[in-house]
């Protein structure tokens, strides 16, 4: 288990839930807005989204609806709900506190050398 | 005249045909975990989800250059390893379908290892009980109160492990403590006589490690040997 994946475990309903802010989504295009908006640069499984889906499904912070289109493959399609934009609000907030508070702790000017740590 | 089929046109219906047998099976290992946890109706869903979002990707990478088995490998690969999604997707739902009650959250699971658990005991509970009230079957009875002791929770472990379900071993544990829960009280009630004591001291300290090891090692096996064979047929 490498540490991407250990910090993008507790944050995929996060990213899930801010792909979908925008617009109503089916799975493969949450997956598609993710890759796009951190230009590929996360690296999960896709199916992994699924069940984090049908969690935030169940807790009603989305709602998944059938969709049918003549020729077309019947697809799944989330929508957030006002209880999911709540949630996303705190947990957006709770990043940016939590983010703060590491560059803090770790600095982020140069990573190994802090102020304190340099040669006199 | 009628001319000839070109050969290259069976030779793309093929390579379909074998993309999309191997995104059949990749679907099938899937859902494999959900059998028996996830309702068929919902299974289903799940399934057609999966299926459009592994289409979808190979039909983009297709439209990208890629060519079709790629295409096919390159979209199963990110979508991950079917078993681990699948168990993946069986514990969300079970997670969801927690059984609230006054002793806390039981896990679906609990449910299925307290009806097997369940029924070892009710059938030691009898036999000891013909022991009792008929001395003259006490010959033959001992030694089979003595294997359903000994055997029963190895049984009832391996029949829950069979459904390859996450986290077995805490469903056992659930289970064993529902029914030290009848059996404890049955045991102090029922004193001087300590056969039903002796029951419960087994269930806690013989059953629930037995059980809950035969039920994981037997959900392990079930899982290797599937991963194994999904390997097989898809080199």
């Amino acid at each position: 288990m490498n540490k991407e994946s250990d910090l993008l475990r507790g944050n995929t309903p996060t990213l899930i839930l801010a792909a979908l802010s925008n617009a109503p989504q089916h799975g493969y295009a949450i997956a598609q807005e993710i890759n796009k908006r951190t230009n590929n640069s996360l690296k999960f499984k896709q199916g992994t989204l699924y069940p984090v889906l049908h969690t935030l499904e169940r807790n009603g912070l989305v709602t998944g609806g059938w969709q049918h289109i003549n020729g077309e493959r019947p697809r799944l399609v989330y929508t957030i709900t006002e209880a999911g934009r709540t949630e996303l609000a705190g947990r957006v907030n709770a990043w940016k506190t939590f983010a703060e508070a590491m560059n803090a702790a770790i600095g982020i000017t140069e990573i190994g050398v802090t102020p304190n740590e340099q040669p006199a | 005249m009628n001319s000839l089929p070109d050969p290259r046109n069976h030779e793309e219906e093929a390579v379909a045909f074998d993309v999309e047998s191997q995104v059949e099976e990749y679907l099938d290992f899937l859902c494999v975990p959900l059998v028996g946890i996830v309702p068929y109706k919902q299974r289903r869903h799940m399934r057609l989800e999966a299926a459009d979002h592994l289409r979808s990707h190979i039909d983009d990478l297709q439209a990208e250059g890629l060519r079709p088995q790629a295409a096919a490998d390159c979209a199963m690969h990110e979508y991950g390893e079917p078993w681990k999604v699948g168990h993946r997707l069986a514990d969300a739902y079970l997670t969801g379908s927690a059984h609230q009650t006054a002793l806390g959250s039981i896990d679906a699971i609990a449910f299925k290892a307290f009806g097997r658990f369940g029924v070892c005991t009710v059938v030691t509970v009898l036999v000891l009980e013909a022991m009792t009230l008929v001395p003259l079957t006490t010959g033959w009875l001992t030694p089979l109160y003595g294997a359903l002791l000994l055997l029963g929770p190895i049984a009832a472990g391996i029949l829950t492990g069979m459904g390859m379900e996450p986290k077995t071993w805490k469903g056992v544990c659930q289970a064993i403590a529902l029914l030290s829960l009848a059996t404890l009280p049955a045991g102090l009630l029922l004193r001087p006589n300590t056969e039903a004591l002796h029951l419960a001291a087994y269930q806690l300290l013989y059953w629930l490690p037995v059980g809950c090891l035969a039920s994981s090692a037997t959900a392990s096996l079930r899982r290797h040997s599937r991963r194994q064979n999904f390997q097989r047929t898809t080199r």
